[in-house]
């Protein structure tokens, strides 16, 4: 039986990541439930999972890219750059499945070029996505700038309708995604990449095509965040999703993945995303106001890595 | 200040130490006195590191009492064993790159100018810097940068820093380990002369068992914890010293090695990268090693890092079982069967923080993948498999690689590639950092390989290693293979001559 759980180590040790997220979300959940009446309506969680799909569809792609050892600050912009694509073509009456491609394709080049900067220039992730992320914005605004893109078709606008919809394309995408890390040969390279790039390379793993496929996988799900966006609020702008690849990386990181790369997980993404958007919700409804919203989930990203670091210190 | 007569600088009485389901330290007695070099011996895992480490304070001992120079230490509060005059030297190099020489040996003692802005005189700091260099016979300038010296003079260079400030007794874990033999001489003769000149104690770590004879005074042996016996060097045999280390177990030091088979496994002819390799031709037969020796800088680590695909070569050919293949990357390279086991397994071989599984299906990870779809069911058969053909000690496949011995980590490198079928292993440096119980497993297990037909090329700078491990022994002098010795011809110095340029 003892050796059994030894055997397990790095299971269990997983297990119990996931179970302190939730715990975490749990713990804000009811004592919230507790200060403010209407926290305990079915439409304030409803309300949560709705708002958190978008960014939880994004986040899943931060999280590949980080446990692969890269960073992506550049799908904020990417979101807004393809919410912007999909509100042109449909504002200039094209059909939908049109709008969508184009959008998703526009978020799957830019993760490409960022892969490719990446690997070709060897120009720090950091500086590199953070260069892209400006650009991006700048074309986002070009495309946006004057144009009204609003009252979308109904065929469009449901993607985005109510919270069964974008909960089901989120989950969707985590149950891809999910598959991905966890079953295939990708999944296996971002760990093994973002463990020991070096020890990846000489055991024969193409490394650089594997990281431009990581940054592809961020780039077209803040693509598809970017449609969802634009279908849920039934019009389109170009500051959409500004400093949301902080508020990815923020959801990742509390979830356990490592900002260093080699360790994580997308599922417990999921969670992070949950206990960001559920303290929001909570605040406002609290009546907190929105600096003291900001300070509040700046202090809880700190302790949330805190704990990690300790924990990590203590199993060494 | 008391003055005492206590015949030792450092005594350590009773040192229990225990970890969780681990006595690490049982009731050790440890005494050094000034002016000898005392050296620590031990397999891993024998309480070495832990001993020292509780003398540092890095760890508290749960039991025992520590004296210096016959006052008692209170083991509670480490930050004591520094201002009594303990100096450790690590095995890694702790010096700043970017600076130079009298910088590092001041860092963070440098003396001031003004105390409230902080300013630094410089002209003293220099001044100071040359005279202990020189008072501690370190023939270096100290305006040289500390990154561009070799790695033998930063370690002097440490040494006088951990000097100047009044020390008793300096600690050196393994310090000859990155130093190429000719260089070790100079880090000797620095000992030999701080040792009579200014009486200080040295309590020194190695696994090199040759140069324990060379330096030392005493020595006392760990194992499982337990203090073995301290015992004065000139008194004892190597055949000795080891029987007591491992207690007696093992009775040959190196395997037999079986007759290699005709097949030719590897062949290279010309090969040429810049400087480092010139014109370059072997081969190697199935089931033979060929060993490759030679000085630190000789060219080892970048022959094969040529033949593994890793750097790139000016020309040359390669064939593999007869088939000439070409020069490659690590992928190509793996699939023609060659593999490269690093020398720098800690950052090259394994990924530390990942579990033995993970690592293993590093290169396997293709082969054992369906349409993208990894079978983790078969990686895990696989490994399972090997962890037990290899003996690779774990609790199971899924322990960290990190926290596994240097010899079990070595073995997982091993699993790695004989799992991707590779059929000619190049091992770099295969026993490093390892204890010789690891050694004789890293050996057994390369006999095996030879019985199955796998070539092996050797690439070595302990030279007894070379000699014994080898069919043949391939000695490079400045990239150039200088001459190939037949097992059986040669002795170490033979060997120690050619690497060396004096003979050819």
């Amino acid at each position: 039986m003892k050796n059994l759980i030894k055997n397990n180590q790095s299971f269990i040790q997983q297990a119990r990541k996931s179970l302190q997220a939730v715990a975490g979300l749990a713990l804000i959940t009811i004592i919230f439930m507790l200060l403010v009446p209407s926290y305990r309506s079915v439409g304030n969680f409803t309300d949560i999972l709705a708002q958190s799909s978008v960014l939880a569809i994004m986040a899943l792609g931060t999280t590949v890219v980080l446990i692969s050892g890269g960073l992506d600050l550049s799908v904020g912009s990417i979101l807004a750059l393809c919410a912007c694509m999909a509100g042109t073509v449909l504002a200039a009456g094209l059909p939908i499945w049109v709008a969508i491609s184009l959008a998703l394709i526009t978020g799957l080049a830019v993760g490409l070029i960022n892969g490719l900067t990446v690997v070709l220039t060897g120009v720090p992730p950091f500086i590199a996505t953070m260069g892209m992320m400006m650009i991006v914005r700048g074309f986002a605004e070009m495309l946006g700038k004057g144009r009204d893109m609003s009252y979308f078709p109904e065929g469009f606008k449901i993607l985005g309708a109510g919270w069964v919809a974008p909960s089901i394309i989120a989950g969707g995408a985590l149950v891809i995604i999910m598959f991905i890390m966890s079953k295939t040969k990708l999944g296996f390279n971002a760990y093994a990449i973002g463990g020991n790039s070096e020890v990846a390379r000489l055991s024969g793993i193409p490394v650089n095509r594997n990281r431009i496929i990581y940054y592809s996988i961020g780039g077209i799900l803040a693509g598809l965040a970017g449609v969802l966006e634009a279908a849920r609020l039934n019009y389109v702008e170009p500051n959409y999703g500004l400093g949301w690849e902080l508020q990815a990386i923020a959801g990742a990181v509390i979830g356990g993945t490592s900002l260093f790369g080699g360790m994580g997980g997308v599922g417990r993404t999921i969670i992070g995303v949950l206990i960001i958007r559920s303290l929001y919700a909570g605040l406002i409804q609290i009546g907190v106001d929105s600096y003291w919203q900001q300070v509040a989930i700046g202090t809880v990203i700190i302790i949330a890595v805190w704990i990690d670091t300790v924990q990590r210190k203590r199993s060494l | 200040m008391i003055s005492t007569n206590s015949e030792f600088v450092v005594e350590m009485q009773g040192i229990t130490k225990r970890f969780p389901g681990v006595l690490a330290l049982d009731k050790v007695d440890f005494q050094l006195k000034p002016g000898e070099v005392h050296v620590l011996l031990g397999e891993n895992g024998a309480g070495k590191s832990t001993l020292i480490k509780v003398l540092s304070g890095a760890h508290l001992a749960d039991e025992g009492r520590i004296q210096i120079e016959g006052q008692a230490v209170d083991i509670s509060s480490p930050h004591s064993m520094l201002e009594k005059g303990l100096r450790f030297i690590y095995q890694e190099l702790n010096l700043v790159q970017e600076i130079d020489i009298a910088r590092n040996m001041f860092l963070g003692m440098e003396p001031i100018k003004s105390r409230f802005l902080g300013i630094i005189d410089q002209k003293t700091l220099y001044k100071r810097a040359e005279y202990y260099l020189e008072k501690f016979h370190v023939n270096l300038n100290p305006y040289c940068l500390v990154g561009d010296l070799s790695v033998t003079q930063q370690k002097m260079v440490e040494i006088a820093r951990a000097l100047v400030t009044d020390a008793k007794a300096l600690i050196l874990d393994e310090p000859t380990d990155v130093l190429e033999d000719s260089s070790r001489n100079e880090l000797f003769d620095v000992i030999r002369k701080l040792k009579t000149e200014q009486n200080m104690g040295f309590i020194y770590i190695s696994h090199r068992y040759q140069e324990v004879f060379e330096l030392g005074d005493r020595v006392t042996i760990l194992r499982d914890g337990q203090n073995v016996g301290t015992y004065l060097l000139k008194e004892l045999t190597l055949d000795d010293m080891v029987e007591k280390m491992i207690g007696g177990q093992i009775n040959r030091k190196f395997p037999n090695l079986p007759e290699p088979m005709k097949a030719e496994a590897l062949k290279v002819k010309n090969l040429v990268s810049g400087d480092l390799l010139s014109h370059i031709s072997l081969t190697v037969r199935k089931g033979e090693v060929l060993g490759i020796t030679g000085l630190m800088g000789a060219g080892k680590t970048e022959l094969g890092r040529a033949l593994g695909g890793i750097d790139r070569v000016d020309s040359g050919e390669i064939y593999i079982h007869g088939h000439s293949v070409p020069f490659s990357d690590p992928a190509t390279m793996i699939q023609c069967g060659i593999a490269y086991l690093t020398e720098d397994r800690k950052s090259e071989g394994v990924i530390l923080d990942q579990s033995i599984r993970d690592n293993y299906g590093l290169p396997n990870i293709v082969r054992l993948s369906s349409k993208g779809i990894v079978q983790y069911k078969e990686i895990d058969r696989e490994i399972d498999d090997l962890m037990d053909k290899l003996a690779i000690k774990a609790p199971g496949r899924h322990t960290l690689v990190g926290q596994l011995s240097g010899g079990n980590q070595q073995k997982v490198v091993l699993a790695k590639w004989l799992g991707a079928q590779c059929k000619i292993l190049i091992f770099d440096e295969p026993t490093r950092g390892i204890d010789i119980r690891g050694r004789l497993e890293v050996y057994r297990i390369m006999k095996e390989l030879l019985e199955q037909g796998v070539a092996i090329l050797m690439l070595t700078s302990d030279y007894s290693e070379a000699l014994s491990m080898s069919h043949r022994v391939a000695v490079l002098h400045h990239g150039s293979i200088r001459k190939i010795f037949k097992r059986g011809e040669a002795m170490e110095d033979d060997i120690l001559r050619v690497a060396i340029g004096a003979t050819a």
